[in-house]
């Protein structure tokens, strides 16, 4: 764990080093969107974040970089995933703060964020592994998640809905989901690894 | 053994890179990949240190599947020397001494002294030359037990050059670490290895030790009578002959690289080496 916690540092630092502007940037944007919550909005820049992370990294060849030095692949998925989380946790708990909103309101949407942010990291992830791109058919997944979450007058009507990481229907439901697109993810980039 | 693969294959989407390579190599020893551009060098390499999955067969290293607490044991220097963008050379060194517990600080700042490393300057605007410079101060003060190095000379003048061959053989041989070098420089390998792989399209054509592999072979002369054996390749004015009578005169480990990747330079599906008896 230890060992572990050393090198998620050492994955801070570097993502920190490269990506500073980036960084800057999106963090100022989750500062107010999160809080707020602009259904597409608030997803779009969450999606648009994610692509810069991992995903990037291993179109752009820095993930050879990286898994030249003491990582292995799930430390290298697992390090990326942590900090993205921490990126949108961070600024969204400050902007919270500023809001009057109630403890629950603001829980709920923090939460949301991070589910949604874990299924399309895994998204991501399963695209670049199975040698799609970083941001094309991950947008298309994410479009096809917000057309299909739309059908139906109501949740009874259409289940999807309950799970779909956009809509978020029943906010376990969507957790369990995107945990499961997560796994998966996580499976395929080991199996699988990088082919380039 | 430090280093044990069997059977590696290798494909990117469906076209194989690597068709069931099969090589040892022994702790303290410098260990040569020799073999032209594409022959499935680097793609060896990639697949040592864990970026590369394989499609089948099987790596060992230090006796044990690769995994994270493995890696530490291992320093690699890539061959693209891809960089870390905006990182300067005071963010990889203190990167490199976070991941590798036996990093050396004294060696690297040897290195960074002797080579005048702009250390405040951001790596990716080093020259090519510079870039290997640094890339070689890291994996060696990394102190790690194992040195997985592609072209490790490349971009560098035949003094430095000189000098960085000299350092590694030390490393080696003083501190009882093994290296793997890969690079298509076969007579600056000669002054360094002591065993090699010879390498083309994705197959091991031949292996050995180098010593081994000069007391195995003979160089004959035209005219000469063939010993019994195998003929690997012919030379101008000479046949190199795998035998084991004494006759004709002993190769030179260029000579011997040369005639196995003359030798595969015929198609042949079933095999490259031709058996003669005379």
């Amino acid at each position: 764990m230890n060992n572990f916690l050393n090198k998620l540092e050492v994955f801070i630092q570097k993502e920190f080093t490269e990506k500073s502007g980036r960084i800057f940037l999106f963090s100022l944007i989750f500062l107010f969107v999160i809080p707020l919550h602009i259904s597409f909005l608030t997803w779009f820049f969450v999606f648009l974040f994610l692509t810069n992370m991992l995903g990037s990294d291993i179109k752009n060849k820095k993930f050879s970089l990286i898994i030249s030095l003491p990582y292995s692949y799930a430390e290298v998925f697992f390090s990326s995933y942590i900090f993205s989380l921490l990126m949108i946790l961070i600024p969204g708990t400050i902007g919270v703060a500023f809001i009057n909103f109630s403890a629950v309101t603001a829980f709920l949407n923090i939460l949301r964020a991070l589910i949604f942010a874990t299924a399309y990291y895994g998204v991501i992830l399963i695209s670049v592994t199975l040698g799609g791109d970083n941001f094309g058919i991950p947008f298309l997944i994410l479009l096809a998640d917000l057309i299909l979450g739309s059908f139906g007058s109501g949740y009874n009507v259409n289940p999807y809905r309950f799970i779909s990481p956009y809509y978020q229907g029943n906010i376990w439901g969507s957790l369990i989901f995107s945990l499961v697109i997560l796994s998966l993810s996580l499976y395929l980039f080991e199996k699988r690894g990088v082919n380039k | 053994m430090i280093i044990e693969v069997n059977d590696l294959v290798k494909n990117f989407n469906s076209k194989p890179v690597l068709n069931k390579i099969n090589f040892k190599v022994d702790v303290g020893e410098i260990f040569s990949l020799i073999g032209p551009n594409g022959a499935g060098k680097t793609t060896t390499l990639r697949c040592l240190y864990g970026e590369l999955k394989p499609d089948s067969g099987s790596i060992r290293l230090f006796s044990d599947e690769l995994n994270s607490k493995i890696k530490t044991k291992i320093s690699v220097m890539t061959e693209d020397r891809l960089t870390f963008s905006n990182f300067k050379g005071s963010d990889y060194h203190k990167v490199w001494r976070m991941l590798y517990p036996n990093f050396d600080d004294e060696t690297f700042s040897n290195f960074v002294l002797h080579y005048n490393l702009d250390m405040s300057q951001k790596v990716e605007r080093y020259s090519m030359g510079m870039k290997t410079l640094f890339y070689i101060a890291l994996t060696i003060s990394s102190g790690a037990d194992l040195l997985l190095l592609d072209e490790p000379t490349q971009n560098l003048d035949p003094v430095i050059r000189a000098e960085i061959l000299s350092v590694l053989r030390k490393y080696a041989n003083e501190a009882n670490k093994t290296i793997v070098i890969s690079s298509h420089e076969i007579y600056e390998l000669e002054e360094i290895s002591s065993s090699f792989a010879i390498i083309r399209e994705g197959k091991i054509l031949y292996t050995d030790d180098v010593d081994l592999a000069k007391e195995k072979h003979r160089m004959i002369r035209k005219g000469e009578t063939i010993p019994s054996g195998e003929v690997i390749a012919n030379f101008e004015q000479e046949v190199l002959v795998k035998t084991d009578e004494d006759i004709g005169r002993f190769p030179t480990f260029n000579e011997i690289v040369l005639a196995y990747l003359k030798s595969s330079q015929t198609f042949d599906p079933f095999g490259v080496k031709k058996s003669l008896e005379s």
